[in-house]
């Protein structure tokens, strides 16, 4: 119980920290109203996955071991990886065994040393700055060629895609993701509208079948089933 | 007007000293059964002269700051307030009562300030209900005693008074005496640059001045306090290597796992949970709660930022046990809480602020373990 106190107040902090941030580039005028919106956006398309899946992991995770919920021992334990374990240790004590995998570790543990020491922390929190602005990147490119609506679904349906939810941990794969984000906002810069229409249903459906399968990767990745 | 004014400035202060009496009063016929075991005056002085940290600011205010002995530790607290009390000394004859004047009539005049503050950005009501949140604060019964918070609160928000009203020089010089009064003073620095800078770059586009870098004065403060420790001691951070020694064994961690701890200390410590632990972890949500209140209602962000500030850094403290203490100087939350419109909500507020006030201020009075 401790730890989850812990916790929410470091999120809460951090959060307000962000949204203070944003309230300001809005005073000075760094934002237009429709950036500021779809940074709104971005950020609730990108944390309400990531939420999602860290406390699916972790009911699934307690089921497994008959571990007491509200009784969190370490975080990192969700993931009984060798790969996951090495970027936790990088965190602590950078080594490039890979460029993103090196640049993530080094940024990231600045980030944490900021943070009094919460590697791990500063870690997850780099990793959710970079999906944030990867999606706000998309989200900017997709809406000019598809349209508001079309744009949400695709982030969305993105987030539901097998193995999405390592973008929500610390490692190489935010990094890229964000490093792509990056290289499609400026191909696609050409790109003319083009007029889309689909069932809703379609979406909803494609969207439920595609996390029930993360799901299970999710689970595989809990119980130490992927390497 | 101006008689009318004053009338105000004088209801103000009789009604934020005299909830906090009134407080003392039933506490002591409470404790007492009003048969005069202990007189009301005695209990006064038992509870706000000599607690806590009291007894050391009137040795530091008869002696000053020493380099050898028990009480070369006294050099964590900060000059100002000592220094004061030794001044209305002179005309007190006695140390402990010039501090307990000094804390209650900066306190008066900080809820009148407050008072004025609000009414800048609101109406009276508002105001009102402003300096009526912070007097019925659970632990503002600490601003009547020999402790920093009435001081320091007079400082803070005559700082950001002075900011509102884009008086930088004036701002920078109470918040150099702020800084010389509590850590926590320093943090003045962010709503000051904060209000410099925005209206440079916000649609006022407002040109900075030479009077602005005024605000410099309030590091300005810490830095004198840095000095003496350099001159006592001959190291400018002497105060941090005693402050992590006994009795106070501070350190600085992350506030998560500050939290962590105050809910084992709370788990360990059953007698001390509802009066200290439970207490810092409840303030800490409440307190970030409102900061997310005034950010969703985009309130001044000034303020957001230095309830933010003040928060974050005051529980950083590793091994915090006067939280509750400390949360009596978040002044946005006063502020922020006295902009909800819904005037039942306001007065939910206020009706759980003066429980909870009542209720911690006899607990204090008693000799609980409130520090």
């Amino acid at each position: 119980m401790g730890k989850v106190i812990g916790y929410l107040g470091s999120m809460g902090m951090l959060a307000f920290i962000s949204m203070l941030f944003f309230a300001f580039l809005r005073q000075v005028g760094a934002f237009s109203s429709d950036s500021a919106t779809r940074l709104k956006k971005a950020c609730v398309l990108s944390l309400l996955p990531a939420m999602i899946y860290w406390l699916s992991g972790y009911l699934m995770y307690c089921v497994v071991y008959g571990q007491n919920v509200i009784a969190i021992t370490d975080i990192q334990a969700l993931f009984p990886s060798e790969s996951f374990k090495n970027t936790i240790y990088s965190l602590e004590a950078p080594v490039f065994h890979g460029l993103f995998s090196g640049i993530f570790a080094f940024v990231g543990h600045w980030i944490g040393k900021i943070l009094f020491g919460k590697y791990l922390l500063g870690g997850a929190l780099l990793a959710m700055m970079l999906v944030i602005a990867g999606v706000y990147l998309l989200l900017f490119r997709a809406e000019k060629i598809l349209g508001k609506r079309a744009a949400v679904h695709l982030i969305m349906l993105l987030f539901a895609v097998p193995g999405a939810f390592f973008l929500f941990l610390p490692g190489a794969p935010p990094l890229i993701f964000f490093l792509l984000a990056f290289v499609i906002y400026f191909a696609f810069l050409q790109i003319k509208p083009i007029a889309v229409s689909y069932s809703d249903s379609i979406i909803s459906i494609l969207l439920v079948v595609l996390t029930v399968v993360s799901s299970a990767v999710l689970f595989a990745a809990v119980t130490g089933k992927l390497a | 007007m101006k008689i009318k004014r004053y009338k105000t400035y004088l209801a103000i202060a009789l009604v934020s000293l005299g909830l906090h009496y009134l407080a003392i009063l039933l506490a002591w016929v409470l404790s007492s059964g009003g048969q005069g075991s202990v007189s009301i005056f005695q209990m006064m002085k038992d509870r706000l002269t000599v607690p806590g940290d009291a007894v050391r600011y009137i040795d530091i205010a008869q002696h000053g700051y020493v380099k050898e002995g028990e009480n070369a530790i006294n050099l964590v607290f900060y000059p100002l307030y000592p220094l004061l009390m030794r001044i209305f000394s002179i005309f007190t004859g006695n140390y402990a009562l010039a501090g307990v004047i000094v804390s209650q009539v900066s306190f008066a005049l900080a809820s009148i300030f407050l008072y004025e503050l609000i009414l800048l950005d609101g109406n009276r009501t508002m105001a009102w209900d402003g300096v009526l949140l912070m007097a019925v604060y659970p632990f503002s019964m600490f601003a009547m005693g020999v402790f920093t918070e009435g001081l320091f609160l007079l400082l803070t928000i005559a700082c950001l008074y002075a900011l509102r009203k884009e008086n930088f020089v004036a701002a920078g010089m109470v918040g150099f005496f702020a800084a010389l009064s509590r850590t926590q003073g320093v943090l003045l620095i962010f709503p000051a640059v904060y209000e410099i800078v925005s209206k440079g770059l916000g649609e006022e586009k407002r040109k900075m001045q030479a009077k602005d870098l005024c605000v410099l004065l309030i590091p300005c403060g810490f830095s004198v306090y840095l000095l003496i420790n350099y001159l006592i001691h001959g190291n400018f951070f002497q105060f941090l290597i005693y402050e992590e020694g006994a009795p106070w064994y501070q350190s600085t961690k992350w506030l998560g796992d500050n939290l962590e701890m105050h809910y084992h200390m709370a788990m360990d410590y059953e007698g001390l949970s509802l009066i200290i632990y439970w207490v810092q972890i409840a303030l800490y949500f409440a307190v970030l709660g409102v900061m997310i209140y005034g950010l969703w209602k985009r309130e001044r962000i000034s303020y957001l930022l230095y309830g933010g500030v003040y928060l974050g850094f005051s529980y950083l403290s590793g091994w915090m046990i006067s939280g509750g203490r400390y949360m009596l100087g978040c002044v946005p939350v006063y502020i922020i809480l006295s902009r909800i419109k819904n005037d039942f909500v306001r007065h939910i507020i206020l009706m759980l602020g003066s429980v909870l006030f009542f209720a911690y201020s006899l607990f204090y009075m008693m000799g609980y373990a409130i520090m």
